[in-house]
Parts: structure tokens; C-alpha cells; sequence
């Protein structure tokens, strides 16, 4: 201890002061000043790993994908929020597969090789194999945001894109490989910077809607950069008029109506980011909420009959409890405290803590992240994708956020920012508050990332979430979950029949003894992403499962009752009430 | 704040508390000028740190007859300087390099020289400075206080909660002129209870600002107790730069506490207020260009500040030789500044 520095780098946690600490050398130290340097030690305790375990695999995986953000050393703006990802589905084999977006050459741009989005097939075992050419899903496009849903209600899910220039459709035909749809359906949306997207059923009809965000106004013409210490780096969102969105209605016959200015939704410019849509006030409509990167966020309340209310500020959404409107960049809806309402999560920049919007009910939520926890050592971080993730199927939801820089020379222009950085893991302790546990969660949460978009599956079919991170201008990160807690799950996949086909903004609730959670579908989350169209239910010790209950956003209602746990069950629409029900 | 103001300056001080109400930040303009005001206010803060200026100069003028040859030149100016701003952080580096080579045994100097490295982006190297000072002398307040500063910037909470701990043990003026770091940094902590004991016992000191009232607003509100957290923020809403924030708080407060109508009013001020400092920021940062924002000019005199306390050093330690050479720097960035041509008079007076 006597040569120890009087202040500890106790945000080493999850930090990059850790690796400066080490390079520090130690001084005699006073009485006094070693006393705080022994209270100032990160407890011994925290460093043992918990019972959260993420372990990073991504060699193992087989995945060779690399992202790009197509920069030349202009500094575009685009390149710095780019680019989300998708978990689902694909094939109907049982098995999460993964779908990256890619950014492309900009302009200037004249020695990068061409880019394309990237479809793993997965072959279990932690194993993927490429099979974009196949599936020909290499869009060629600056993707930025991504959705998944049968819009089409044939069984097998759609892939839309969010690009940087016109957007892309493509249709699943269901033998593994996709059309380009994107001119019949006609939501290509034209020159825009995409941001999230989202499907959604804005009217209950049983076909999926497209909801599509903007970032800012930016084009090649209006580019502006500005300067740091003497270098030239990318200008802000406030730096480019704000844009408004677009909402696109599914006419049922492959084809969509721009709804954008007839639905209320064109009315308010933002700039856009990470989208989720979601039923924050149980009304059986899913309403619309919108990440604004240092601008008011968006919460469109769905009125019914196609028309939205924007009701961010009235709601207490729009920015945080202080009334700063932060950098939003992604979000997640989840039920946190299990009190049966849909909280919201929003990840921001740095200098700011996450946003934790507790759903109060009545239309109302207040921020309570400082209370939550959450302003532990995770202020110094430029935090992105994120999710409320049961990773230790305590029946708590704990908070996953990846981090990185804006910034690709940010550790030569400050010594406090950092270009890569390791992901934020919050545990829920189930009280309300959250701990954090990135030092105790295993090799995957010491890992180094640029993290854009973020999804969180059960990749092997463990009974664990795991994740995988898109990395700007690197590789994905790929982290299993080993927590070997000895707790139950389930996992619930919806067939709708009169709704849409997967189900997409109906509310589960999970009830094993004393436990009662809600989850609901969506399509479209965190950093302009997609991903738990399964979704995942810890059970902690409990042996069964006493009640499912399903409220469909037809207005129906399924109910299973006493199942066995740590299965996957699909649930399928109005088979209960006519004597079945599941799979 | 925007992302370009967070990275285009050095670590924003928190020494008065916000200087421009949280409501505001993201204002590239004001929070320039937020910038240099907190600047300046840094320096002469970290001149007062290091030693009452006024005592050090009689110090040193009283020591120097034994020390110093009398000179009988006049005092002129030297020609101006413009280095650019890499020039300038050169030189800052090189000072803090230099006083901490001429005084390893001076707690004052070894902080200074952690704060001038902070200022210029090298926390690391800065920490190791502040971590020297407070083994020299552990009651170093100006380290505690950078170190403070330091760890709340790192998103370290609770080291900072610590650091401010010895600040008032060192300084327990300093460390209630500063309660909005500890203050800050218990409420990111979720220490709402302490928040709010903290800032009820410097009320019974000093009145409040109204930064302050907010902070206690929003430490109430934390605890649950809406009405007193209500009671807080109504006080704040005179003050225009805390304006916004406050009718933000209240109408939160008021919506816990059932007041509905009376809610969506502070709420409509709250979204008027801030829509007008958007548009007034949208505009100055359209009219404004990459040229203005590289431009160096408002380091100038706070690097003269840094100068003209080394110079105090070196005199007070009986080379005055040293002093005059960093005088003439200060004054030769900071034509403007009066000290350096007063203390080079003094000097010349010997």
C-alpha cells in the first residue's frame, strides 16, 4: 500500500484510466493520504466475477465481417453513427441468425473495396457461416438502421434498411434467399440520412406498418466539419437542420401508403437516431417513441385512426430529469421493476448518464436513473446500443450499453475520452436499483469496442441471452452468456393469425409463483437495431410456469396455464381459447 | 453541451457551479463564451489556490532586497505574441513541466502544475502531479479539488465524493464555494440523502444560488419529498439562467404531488424557455465557421494567468530572474492583463 497513488482509479471499472494506472508510478504516501487510497481500493469482492458471465467468442465464430464507415478523412457525419444490426430468425431453423449493416465508400472516398451487408447463417454451436451472396441481402447501401418483420404475413420475417441514401425492402421468399422489394413496395424513401426503424401495426388491421427515422439533414453539399485543437473532426447534429419521419401504411397488397403528414408524424422535425415502438400507456395501440441526438425526444401517442399526438415533453420523455435534453442514440422498452408497465431506457453521450424513464402510469414517466443507479462511473462514455436483458434469468432485467468514441483521434485530443471503449453491464438487483457489474462479468465485458447497434438473442438456445456488437470500422463482437446461475427461463414465440404473423406489438405476461413480468414484441430497438422477437423470460427458481398470458394487438386475448420451464413455447393466436395454443 | 464544444475545450470547471444552466448546454456560442468565462474564473482560481496572490507578492517583495539584484531599467512591453493554439499548449505543457522540476517539494506548485496540464488535455499526467502535491502535503486543497474535478469528469462518482471529503478537511471554505462537485457527484450516485444534507448545511452559511436550489429541487425530488423538492425550485425561477431547469423541476414535482394543471404550465414555460435559447444557438452556430471556432485568442490570457503565477513562484523563491522571464510571457500574450507590467514594476523596484 505504501506505494500506492493516493487516488486509486476506481472508474477503472469500465474505464480506460486502468491501463494509465498501470503506468503510473507509485510515491511514499502519508498516513492520511494511504488511509483514502485503502478506502478508495475497488473492493477486492467486485473484482471476482458475479453471476453474470460474458465471455467474448467472436474468433470462434467463424464471422469475418468487417464493418466500414466508407470515411476518406472528410469527416461526414454519417460515419460516425453507423451502423445497426438484426438477430432473427432467417430460415426458420430454430436458430438466431445475424444480419449486419454496412456503411460504403463516400464520396472521396476512392480506394475502399465495394461493401455490403452481411447475412451469417447460424449453424449452432456458436458457429456462422456467410450467406449473403445467397440470401442476396448484400445491400449495397450506407446502411444505418434495420428492422425485421413479415409485413407480408407469409411466416417468414422481411428485412427493411435504413440508409443513407434510398432505402431497401426485401421480401424472405422463404428459401433462404430475399428479394429487393423496395420499388413495389414503394418505401425507398429517397436522399435522406437514415436513422431507426421500426414495423409496427399502427391500426390493428393485422398488417405491418413501417415507421422510418431521419437523422439530420445532411447531404454531401451541406457537409461541415469542425476543428479541435487544431484537426479537423466531424460537426454535430445541431450543425444540420432536423428532419421529420416518415410512417408508411401497409395497404396489404405488398405495396405502402406514405402516411408521414396525415398521421401527425411529419409535423415535428428531430434528429433521429435509435427508435422503439411500444405501448407505454396499455391503451392496446402502439405509439412511437424517437431518440433526438441533443434535441427534445419524440413520443408519437397513436390516437387511433392512423393519427399520432407528439407527447414527449407532456409524458416527461423528452429529456431527462434535469430537463437537458441529451444526445439520445438508442433506447429500450422494458418492464424493469415488474410493476406491469413498460419503462424506457435511453443511452446518451458523454458527460451524461442513461436516461431511465419509469413508466408511472397514466401516460406519465419520470427519469429516475440517478436513484437507479445508473450515473455509476458510466458518465465518461459515448453509450449506444443498448437493451434490457434478463442475462442472469433472476427475473430482473439487468442493462447491457456498448460504448465508443465519435471521435477516431479522441485519444490524442483528450485525455478523458476514449475511442474504444468496454461495454456498461448494470445488474438489477431487483429493488429498484441497478449495480455495476462490468468488472465482474467476464472476459467479454473487458473488450474494446466502437460500438454502434447491439442485439440481444439466445444465440445457441441455452436459455441465455447473449449478444453481438456491430463495431464502427471494425469487426462484430460476438459475447456468449455463461452465467451459471441455476435459473429457469422461458422463452415465447407468438404466431399471430389475425394479428400480424410474429406477433409484433402484443404484451406477454409471465407469471411463475410470486413473479409476474410483461414483455411485448418489437420490431425495431435499441441503436437502430432489431433483435428478441423471442422473448425471454427468467423465471429465477421457479419450477413452473403458472400463467401466460397474451394480449394480441387485435384486442385478443390467449391464456396458457401451468407449463413447464426452460423451454421455448410458441404461442399461437386464439388457439387457447379453442382448446390449444401452443408448441 | 455539444459534442464539439465538449472536445473543442479543455475540461469544463465546475468551480461556481454551472455557469450556464444544464438546460443550456449545446450552445456552441454561449457555451464558448461559458468556456473562457469559466477560464478565467479557473485561473484566478487557481492563482488564489496556489497562495493569496497579494500575500505571495509581498513575500516576495519583502524577501527579495536578500535575494535579488536592484535594476535600474525601465519596464516596457514586450512585442506581443500569437502563437497558435498547439504553440500554446506547448508552452503550457512546457510550464508545468518546469514547475514541477524546480519546486518536486512544493505542494502549491506540484497542483498548479496538475491544473495547467488538465486544462490542456493531459488528465493522466495531471493526476500524477495532483497525486505529488498531496504527498507533499495532504492537506493540498487546489490537488484535492483537481483531482475532484478530475474524477467527476471520468464518470468516477465516488472517488470524487472522496476528494471533495478532503477538500473540506483541507479547506473547508474552498470545499462549500465547490459543493456543486460533491453535490453533483452524490446525486449521480444516488446519495440523494447526502445531496440534500450537504446543501441544507451550506445554506445555514451562505444563501443559495440558485444552481443550488435546483440541485437540492432535484436531490428532494429523489427522496421522494415533492413538496419540498417543489419548494426549491420555485425559488430558482428567478434567476434566468436556471429558469428553464427550475420550471422543469417544478412541474415534475407538482405532477408527483397531483397539481396537474398548475404542472403543464411550468412545463410550457420550461419548453418556451428552452426553444427560445435553441433558436438564439442555431443561429450563432450557422453564422459561425471552423476559422472562428480554431481560433485561439481566449487561451491567450489564461495561459498568461498560469505565467504570471509561476513568476510569483520563482520570486518568491528568490529567482527573479525566472519570475521576470515568465512575467514577460504573460505579459507579451495578455497585452491587456495589468499584472505582469505591475509585477515586473515591483521587480524592477528591488
Amino acid at each position: 500500500m505504501a506505494n500506492s497513488s493516493p487516488i486509486h482509479d476506481a472508474a477503472q471499472a469500465c474505464s480506460p484510466t486502468d491501463r494509465r494506472a498501470a503506468r503510473r508510478a507509485g510515491l511514499p504516501l502519508g498516513v492520511e493520504a494511504a488511509a483514502l487510497a485503502a478506502a478508495l481500493l475497488w473492493p477486492a469482492a467486485a473484482r471476482a466475477e458475479g453471476p453474470i458471465l460474458l465471455r467474448d467468442v467472436t474468433r470462434q465464430t467463424g464471422i469475418t465481417f468487417r464493418h466500414t464507415d466508407g470515411g476518406s478523412g472528410r469527416h461526414y457525419i454519417a460515419e460516425t453513427v453507423a451502423s445497426g444490426l438484426a438477430t432473427f430468425d432467417y430460415d426458420g431453423d430454430g436458430r438466431i441468425d445475424i444480419y449486419f449493416l454496412n456503411g460504403r465508400p463516400l464520396r472521396g472516398n476512392t480506394s475502399a473495396p465495394p461493401t455490403a451487408n452481411a447475412l451469417y447463417r447460424n449453424l449452432g454451436g456458436f458457429r456462422f457461416v456467410d450467406v449473403t451472396r445467397e440470401a442476396g441481402v448484400g445491400d449495397a447501401g450506407y446502411g444505418l438502421g434495420v428492422a425485421v418483420g413479415d409485413y407480408d404475413n407469409d411466416g417468414w420475417p422481411d428485412i427493411y434498411c435504413d440508409n443513407f441514401g434510398p432505402n431497401t425492402l426485401f421480401r424472405n421468399r422463404g428459401d433462404g434467399s430475399f428479394a429487393d422489394v423496395t420499388l413495389e413496395a414503394g418505401v425507398a424513401r429517397g436522399q435522406a440520412l437514415g436513422a431507426g426503424t421500426n414495423f409496427l401495426d399502427i391500426d390493428g388491421d393485422g398488417c405491418l406498418d413501417l415507421f422510418v427515422s431521419n437523422y439530420v439533414d445532411f447531404t454531401y453539399e451541406n457537409h461541415r466539419t469542425i476543428t479541435l485543437r487544431g484537426r479537423s473532426e466531424y460537426a454535430g447534429p445541431r450543425d444540420y437542420s432536423p428532419k421529420s419521419n416518415h410512417l408508411y401504411r401497409n395497404l396489404g397488397n405488398g405495396a405502402f401508403e406514405d402516411v408521414s403528414v396525415a398521421s401527425g408524424i411529419a409535423a415535428h422535425a428531430g434528429s433521429g437516431m435509435g427508435t422503439i415502438c411500444f405501448d407505454y400507456d396499455a391503451d392496446g395501440r402502439t405509439d412511437i417513441f424517437v431518440c433526438n441526438d441533443q434535441r427534445w425526444d419524440f413520443l408519437f401517442h397513436n390516437l387511433g385512426g392512423g393519427k399520432f399526438e407528439e407527447v414527449g415533453l407532456d409524458s416527461g420523455v423528452a429529456c431527462n430529469f434535469a430537463g437537458v435534453p441529451t444526445s439520445s442514440m438508442g433506447a429500450d422498452a422494458g418492464d424493469y421493476d415488474n410493476d406491469g408497465r413498460l419503462d424506457l431506457l435511453v443511452t446518451d453521450y458523454f458527460e451524461e448518464i442513461c436516461v431511465l424513464h419509469r413508466n408511472l402510469g397514466g401516460g406519465l414517466f419520470e427519469d429516475v436513473a440517478p436513484q437507479a443507479g445508473l450515473g455509476d462511473r458510466a458518465i465518461a462514455y459515448v453509450k449506444w446500443g443498448c437493451g434490457l436483458v434478463d442475462f442472469d434469468n433472476d427475473g430482473f432485467k439487468d442493462i447491457f450499453v456498448g460504448c465508443g468514441h465519435i471521435y477516431k483521434d479522441i485519444d490524442v485530443v483528450s485525455d478523458v475520452g476514449f475511442y474504444e471503449l468496454r461495454p456498461i453491464l448494470f445488474r438489477n438487483l431487483g429493488n429498484g436499483r441497478f449495480e455495476n457489474v462490468s468488472d465482474s462479468s467476464g472476459d467479454g465485458m473487458k473488450t474494446r469496442m466502437v460500438a454502434r447497434g447491439i442485439a440481444f438473442d439466445d444465440l445457441d438456445n441455452d436459455g441465455r441471452v447473449d449478444v453481438v456488437v456491430s463495431n464502427r470500422d471494425r469487426p462484430p463482437t460476438v459475447l456468449r452468456n455463461e452465467s451459471a446461475t441455476g435459473n429457469h427461463w422461458l422463452q415465447v414465440r407468438l404466431m399471430g393469425l389475425k394479428s400480424n404473423r410474429d406477433g409484433v406489438g402484443a404484451q406477454v405476461r409471465v407469471i411463475a409463483n410470486s413473479l409476474a413480468q410483461i414483455a411485448e414484441v418489437h420490431s425495431g430497438r435499441g441503436y437502430q437495431s432489431h433483435f428478441g422477437s423471442r422473448l425471454h423470460f427468467g423465471l429465477g427458481k421457479n419450477e413452473r410456469v403458472d400463467r401466460i398470458e397474451v394480449r394480441w394487438i387485435g384486442g385478443g386475448v390467449d391464456v396458457l396455464e401451468n407449463l413447464h420451464v426452460d423451454r421455448l413455447v410458441t404461442v399461437v393466436e386464439g388457439a387457447s381459447r379453442a382448446g390449444g395454443g401452443m408448441e | 453541451m455539444s459534442r464539439r464544444e465538449r472536445k473543442s475545450g479543455p475540461p469544463q470547471s465546475d468551480l461556481h457551479g454551472p455557469a450556464v444552466e444544464p438546460a443550456d448546454r449545446g450552445r456552441f456560442w454561449l457555451g464558448v463564451l461559458g468556456t473562457v468565462f469559466s477560464l478565467a474564473v479557473g485561473v484566478v482560481i487557481a492563482e488564489r489556490l496556489t497562495r493569496p496572490a497579494e500575500d505571495l507578492d509581498r513575500q516576495w517583495s519583502e524577501a527579495a532586497p536578500a535575494t535579488a539584484p536592484r535594476r535600474d531599467r525601465e519596464v516596457h512591453p514586450p512585442p506581443p505574441v500569437r502563437p497558435s493554439l498547439d504553440e500554446l499548449t506547448d508552452d503550457a505543457t512546457r510550464l508545468a513541466d518546469e514547475l514541477a522540476e524546480s519546486f518536486p517539494d512544493d505542494a502549491a506548485a506540484l497542483a498548479m502544475s496538475g491544473r495547467i496540464l488538465f486544462y490542456f488535455g493531459n488528465a493522466e499526467k495531471a493526476k500524477e502531479r495532483w497525486n505529488q502535491s498531496v504527498q507533499v502535503n495532504p492537506k493540498s486543497a487546489a490537488a484535492w479539488l483537481g483531482m475532484a474535478e478530475l474524477a467527476r469528469k471520468q464518470g468516477d462518482s465516488q472517488t470524487a465524493v472522496d476528494c471533495m471529503r478532503r477538500l473540506a478537511e483541507a479547506d473547508p471554505a474552498l470545499a462549500r464555494e465547490k459543493i456543486f462537485l460533491l453535490v453533483d457527484s452524490l446525486l449521480k450516485l444516488g446519495r440523494a440523502r447526502e445531496a440534500a444534507d450537504a446543501l441544507e448545511a451550506s445554506a445555514k452559511e451562505v444563501p443559495l444560488p440558485a444552481w443550488a436550489r435546483v440541485m437540492l429541487g432535484q436531490a428532494y425530488y429523489q427522496l421522494a419529498d415533492y413538496a419540498r423538492a417543489a419548494e426549491q425550485y420555485q425559488q430558482a425561477l428567478d434567476d434566468p439562467r436556471q429558469a428553464s431547469v427550475a420550471h422543469y423541476g417544478l412541474s415534475s414535482a407538482l405532477v408527483r404531488l397531483g397539481r396537474h394543471d398548475e404542472a403543464r404550465k411550468h412545463r410550457r414555460e420550461y419548453a418556451r424557455l428552452q426553444e427560445k435559447n435553441m433558436v438564439v444557438f442555431d443561429r450563432m452556430q450557422q453564422a459561425g465557421t471552423s476559422e472562428e471556432r480554431r481560433d485561439p485568442v481566449p487561451w491567450y490570457p489564461i495561459v498568461a494567468g498560469f505565467h504570471i503565477e509561476a513568476g510569483r513562484l520563482y520570486a518568491l523563491r528568490g529567482q527573479p530572474q525566472r519570475a521576470e522571464e515568465h512575467w514577460l510571457r504573460a505579459w507579451a500574450l495578455a497585452p491587456d492583463r495589468p499584472e505582469p507590467r505591475r509585477l515586473l514594476e515591483l521587480l524592477d523596484g528591488q
